[in-house]
C-alpha cells in the first residue's frame, strides 16, 4: 500500500512538472450576440408564366420565391385552384397540382411537395439564418375551357405562409 | 382544336426585397378583458404595397373576438407601419396574426404570389381572484 501511494505522488509529481515545462495554457474570448430578429422575411417574390393546352395549365417559367428565416417554424404554399383575370376576377376552377417544384437550399428543414401543396417544415433545424429558394412549378387543370377568351391573360393565385 | 394561350401568372412588377412582421411567436399575461397587441409590418418592396391583417385560430380557422384600427392599410415603398390589435381576453387563447400582401405596385394591381407573414400568439387569459 505504501509503495502504491508513493507511486502515485511520483507520477503525479512528474505529471505536473512536464506541464510546467511545457508551458500550455489556454486563453478564451468571450462574448454575447445582440437579440436578432427571428422570423421570416420574404426576399424575392416573382411571379411565374403558364400556358394551356387543352384543359391544362403548365408552368414554363417558374414563380421564383427566397425567403430568409431564422429560428422560424414552417412554410406553406397553396392555392385555392381558382383562374382569374388580372383584375382579380373568378372565371372558372382550375386543380392545381405542385409536382416539379423544387426547393433548395432548405438545410435540414422537411421538405414535403405534394400535389395539393408545398410544405417545409423543421425550419429551426441547425444554427443561424436559411434562405430558402423556391422554383414554384406544376399544372392546373381545367374541366373545360368554355368560360375562357381567346388570347387573354390569367392568373393562379399562390397563398405563401410563413409561420414565426 | 388544339390551342396555345401563353399566359401570366401574374402580370405584375418584379418583386424584389422584401415582406416581414414583428414580432414573431409571443406569450401574453392579459391584464383585463381586452389584451392589446402591436405589430410591426415592413414593405422592402422597390413599390407601394397593400396588405390585409388577418387573425387565425391555432387550425387556421378564422378567428373572432378581435379587432383592429384598420384591416388593410397601403404602404409606400420601403416603409414600415406599426398596427394595434385588441382581443378579447377573459379566456387563454392560441391564435395566428397574419400580414397578408393583396395589391401591389402604383397601379395596385393584385397580387398573385401572395406573400402571408404569420406570427404565433398565446394571451394567456385575465386572471380574477
Amino acid at each position: 500500500m505504501k509503495t502504491i501511494i508513493t507511486t502515485t505522488i511520483a507520477l503525479l509529481t512528474a505529471t505536473s512538472v512536464s506541464a510546467t515545462v511545457l508551458g500550455t495554457a489556454t486563453a478564451t474570448w468571450g462574448g454575447t450576440t445582440g437579440t436578432f430578429s427571428e422570423g421570416c422575411t420574404f426576399k424575392q417574390n416573382v411571379a411565374g408564366q403558364m400556358s394551356l393546352t387543352n384543359n391544362t395549365w403548365t408552368v414554363i417559367n417558374p414563380a421564383l420565391l427566397q425567403i430568409k428565416t431564422r429560428n422560424v417554424g414552417n412554410l406553406t404554399i397553396e392555392s385555392d385552384d381558382k383562374l382569374r383575370t388580372p383584375a382579380g376576377v373568378e372565371v372558372d376552377s382550375a386543380t392545381v397540382n405542385y409536382t416539379g417544384t423544387i426547393v433548395t437550399n432548405a438545410h435540414g428543414a422537411n421538405v414535403n411537395i405534394n400535389p395539393t401543396s408545398v410544405a417545409i417544415g423543421n425550419l429551426t433545424a441547425g444554427n443561424g439564418v436559411k434562405v430558402i429558394n423556391i422554383k414554384l412549378k406544376g399544372t392546373a387543370e381545367m374541366s373545360n375551357t368554355d368560360e375562357l377568351s381567346s388570347t387573354t391573360a390569367y392568373k393562379i393565385n399562390h397563398t405563401v405562409t410563413c409561420l414565426q | 382544336m388544339k390551342f396555345l394561350v401563353v399566359a401570366v401568372m401574374c402580370i405584375l412588377p418584379t418583386l424584389a426585397s422584401a415582406h416581414s412582421m414583428s414580432p414573431g411567436f409571443e406569450t401574453e399575461y392579459a391584464v383585463s378583458d381586452t389584451h392589446s397587441k402591436t405589430y410591426t409590418v415592413k414593405n422592402d418592396y422597390n413599390f407601394p404595397a397593400t396588405y390585409k391583417v388577418e387573425v387565425f385560430n391555432k387550425d387556421m380557422t378564422p378567428a373572432t373576438e378581435w379587432k383592429a384600427k384598420k384591416y388593410t392599410f397601403k404602404m409606400k415603398p420601403n416603409s414600415k407601419k406599426e398596427f394595434e390589435l385588441k382581443f378579447k381576453s377573459t379566456e387563454t387563447r392560441k391564435l395566428i396574426v397574419c400580414s397578408t400582401l393583396t395589391n401591389i405596385g402604383y397601379e395596385n394591381e393584385k397580387a398573385s404570389i401572395i406573400s402571408r407573414v404569420c406570427s404565433r400568439l398565446i394571451i394567456n387569459g385575465v386572471t380574477r381572484l
